[in-house]
């Protein structure tokens, strides 16, 4: 038997089923109610102007962070006692940097999010 | 008759009539590719559900240049994709498992049992192009298109699947 008689008997014989009523009413329903809630989310363009704006701001944002852990280090070698200072500092910069990284994934997020594959 | 890229362009405005129109004119043809991929009907039904959910949440991904019609198998082709991927212990994607002896009474191609285990029994990556190819007529080019991979391997794959299943029916 040829490749082409072999692949028209093979398409012939597979079976070819409808969607049912009752699925095409649910997959209406749902699509509706997915426009309505896309509808009130935040459009396409004020999604990429928080990533502008953030882009933006991280350098403000690094600077701001620095002077924050500068003065927290002041403050920890003042009030607290000498045996709790080096692990309170190692803690604060942990805690800085942790917040530095979340602030640079806001538009690496949304960026990714917008562009995903569907 | 309004095309299928003027409805899309509807649809990402919030008309919700344009999906349904759209949803008429490709619910055949749709259902039969998911259907024909997993060879299982409550699964077809959860694709098909999910690939038009996923057409509404990413309409505006949609490139108005590019045929609708390619967009949707597109995003059909991933939604089957995943759920084998999901299940990757049952089913193969890339490797053919060994010849499956069948059961029936007559293990001819008038047969559609015969011609489901045929389909079930191709490893996934050869089922697609072999589906979109013989099942939908669509052209090698847009096969390479929908499924996101060069011309070379949509005919390596034919050439593959071609070979296994004429293996699979001449053995029994």
């Amino acid at each position: 038997m040829s490749n082409e008689n072999f692949m028209e008997l093979f398409v012939e014989s597979f079976p070819n089923p409808e969607p049912g009523e009752e699925l095409l009413l649910k997959v209406q329903q749902q699509m509706m109610m997915t426009m309505t809630k896309k509808q009130r989310l935040l459009p396409r363009k004020a999604l990429g102007f928080i990533v502008l704006i953030t882009l933006a701001t991280l350098p403000l944002f690094s600077i701001v962070n620095y002077f924050y852990y500068i003065a927290l280090q002041q403050i920890i070698m003042m009030y607290f006692p000498q045996m709790l200072t080096s692990f309170l500092i190692v803690f604060t910069v942990s805690v800085t940097l942790i917040g530095a990284i979340c602030y640079g994934f806001i538009p690496i997020w949304i960026a990714y999010s917008l562009n995903r594959r569907v | 008759m309004v095309t299928d890229e003027t409805l899309m362009q509807q649809v990402i405005s919030g008309d919700t009539k344009a999906a349904d129109i759209l949803l008429g004119r490709y619910k055949k043809p749709l259902y039969s590719f998911i259907f024909r991929m997993t060879v299982n009907e409550s699964d077809s039904d959860d694709l098909f559900q999910e690939t038009w959910l996923r057409v509404i949440r990413y309409c505006r991904t949609f490139n108005a240049q590019k045929k609708f019609s390619t967009w949707l198998f597109q995003i059909a082709a991933n939604c089957t994709r995943d759920f084998f991927r999901s299940k990757k212990n049952l089913v193969s994607l890339e490797e053919a498992p060994p010849v499956a002896h069948v059961d029936t009474e007559r293990s001819s191609l008038e047969n559609s049992e015969w011609a489901r285990m045929l389909m079930k029994n191709l490893p996934v990556y050869q089922r697609e192009v072999v589906v979109l190819k013989f099942f939908h007529s669509k052209k090698e080019r847009e096969i390479a298109e929908i499924l996101e991979i060069p011309i070379g391997t949509v005919k390596s794959r034919l050439h593959k699947a071609m070979t296994y299943l004429k293996g699979m029916h001449d053995e029994q």
